[in-house]
């Protein structure tokens, strides 16, 4: 469970997240909504304290995760960062292997026996095993854009954060890659928290729980979604969209 | 790629920095073929001798090896006493400074690596070789150590700052992927950024064993001149190459086969710095790509 409270984010004197108040239930999924530039990563680094090596960064009010606030003074950031997992919008693979990529951020926390149990799992999780079970030794940076964009997704589950954030996971994948992805965080959901952000309101709606409009730092009250037919791909969904709206 | 090729062609500016490049490497190489025409007559005499013999008689017979032995403590030392304060400072200041203390740290090394080597001689005469004398119990502090840690101290700045560059110059991105997975900022830096810029650093450390290999004056103001081979004692004076030519050419000039066994020295000299040079900027070229 996540909590705001009078949450604030600023840059100095800009404030980008205003006074937002609202709690996002325990293994659900909630997607963001927003115009370029209205906080929405913002807003998902302010949760993972991403923020903190920027200088003038400032936050009011309370964040709480699982009844803890994570802007106390006391709080364990890497532990946080652990827990709390952001997969970014642009995909960044480090130049190694696909396998050092995947158990990148838990190298120092397990035996190097369990690795490629987990590389495995990570990389089934995230529809990218059968792509790459032949190659894992070769560089991640050979990898197409959408590959990677999964590597990092594989590379931030093998962490086994409660909370996964992720700001457009499928900006860079075609629609066969994006309809994986959704399949696969739906199929998450009952073990984490997540937040998505996109700018595609059929994807919001086809996908979340509950769906997030983010406009002049503010969130518009819960859109809870609409007309839901299930089992459609969001790639049917376009083009259905399209048949609807001819131009 | 193809279009900056074929704009470079066209530009007259750069059929003019060609012809300068090509300048410079004429003068390189007719320097090299100087160098090799001088000591002809040396290597003639004595052939592979010359670089093996350990004596260095002016009349009898010309040995390079004490000072190229001198040469490979010295800038060894150097370099293996230079590497983890450059390299935990370089970490240092790209990693942990803020933007404001990490100029200014840049800019008192970049002031630090030209200060002339004479300057720094004769800081290493004023302390450097009471200091090693006293502390080692020596009777004389003029030794190959002494010009080894004088060296390391000349070349930190520069190998510092460069491979501070190299660090620098990795994208934060991948800073942040790494922290988001909950590494510390020290794991991110041992383990994200470091191994990106190894190529860069390598650069750095070889550009900076080039002018060690090179320096004349500082050393031998401390070495101690005495042409012998050291076995592997480092508190006992030496002779390097730079030294040994700094201390005779000047005698030496137009009188024979002298001249043309320092001619040889400085060839020796010229083809490793060379090389050490050459390819530390390819390894930073790599780097910055
Ligand atoms: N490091 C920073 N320093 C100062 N201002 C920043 C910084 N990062 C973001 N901002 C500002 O915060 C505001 C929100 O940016 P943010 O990146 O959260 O938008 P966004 O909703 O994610 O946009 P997009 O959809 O384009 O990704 C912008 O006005 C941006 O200029
Ligand atoms: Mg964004």
């Amino acid at each position: 469970m996540i909590q705001f409270k009078n949450f604030v984010a600023a840059f100095g004197g800009r404030k980008v997240i205003r006074a937002l108040t609202f709690n996002l239930p325990a293994n659900s999924i909630t997607a963001i909504i927003g115009a370029s530039g209205s906080g929405k990563t913002t807003l998902l680094r302010a949760l993972c304290r991403m923020n903190d090596r920027v200088k003038n960064f400032r936050v009011e009010g309370n964040v709480l995760i699982d009844g803890m606030d994570i802007y106390r003074p006391d709080t364990d950031v890497y532990a946080l960062r652990r827990n709390v997992g952001l997969v970014f919008q642009k995909p960044c693979v480090f130049p190694k292997s696909i396998f050092d990529n995947a158990v990148f951020g838990v190298k120092e926390k397990m035996h190097r026996k369990e690795y490629p149990d987990l590389v495995e799992k990570v990389l089934r999780e995230v529809f990218l095993w059968e792509e790459v079970k032949d190659r894992l030794g070769e560089k991640a940076t050979t990898l197409s854009q959408g590959q990677q964009q999964r590597l990092t997704l594989a590379r931030t589950l093998a962490v086994g954060p409660q909370v996964l954030l992720m700001d457009e996971p499928t900006s860079s994948l075609d629609p066969k890659s994006t309809a994986a992805i959704e399949k696969l965080v739906q199929s998450l959901k009952s073990r984490h928290t997540i937040l998505w952000v996109t700018h595609q309101h059929d994807q919001a709606h086809s996908i979340a729980d509950k769906v997030l409009i983010i406009e002049n730092g503010q969130i518009a009250p819960f859109e809870t979604p609409v007309a839901r037919p299930e089992q459609s791909s969001s790639f049917t969904r376009v083009l259905q969209n399209v048949q609807e709206y001819p131009e | 790629m193809h279009a900056s090729i074929g704009a470079r062609q066209l530009e007259p500016v750069g059929w003019i920095f060609a012809a300068l490049n090509l300048i410079f490497l004429v003068s390189a190489m007719g320097l090299g073929i100087f160098l090799v025409v001088e000591s002809v007559p040396i290597l003639r005499l004595e052939g592979v001798d010359f670089w093996l013999g350990d004596d260095w008689w002016v009349g009898e017979s010309f040995g390079a090896l004490p000072m190229i032995c001198g040469s490979l403590m010295v800038t060894g030392l150097a370099t293996l006493l230079v590497l983890p304060v450059a390299l935990s400072g370089a970490l240092f200041t790209s990693e942990y400074l803020s933007p404001p203390f990490r100029r200014r740290v840049k800019g008192i090394m970049e002031l630090l690596a030209g200060v002339p080597g004479i300057i720094y001689g004769l800081l290493g005469v004023s302390f450097l070789t009471v200091g090693v004398k006293d502390a080692l119990n020596l009777l004389d502090g003029n030794t190959l150590f002494t010009a080894g840690l004088l060296l390391a101290i000349m070349i930190l700045p520069m190998i510092l700052t460069l491979s501070e560059d190299a660090l620098h110059s990795v994208s934060s991105e991948f800073r942040e992927a790494a922290e988001s997975l909950g590494l510390t900022k020290l794991q991110t830096a041992l383990r994200v950024v470091l191994p990106q810029s190894v190529p860069g650093i390598v650069g750095a450390v070889l550009l900076g064993i080039g002018r060690a290999m090179g320096e004349t004056i500082a050393v031998m103001l401390v070495v101690g001149s005495l042409d012998r081979v050291p076995g592997f004692n480092l508190f006992a004076s030496g002779q390097t190459i730079p030294s040994k030519l700094g201390r005779e050419a000047a005698e030496a000039l137009g009188s024979g086969l002298h001249w043309n066994a320092l001619m040889a020295l400085g060839f020796t000299l010229f083809l490793v710095v060379a090389i050490l040079t050459f390819s530390g900027h390819l390894f930073i070229k790599r780097n910055s790509q």
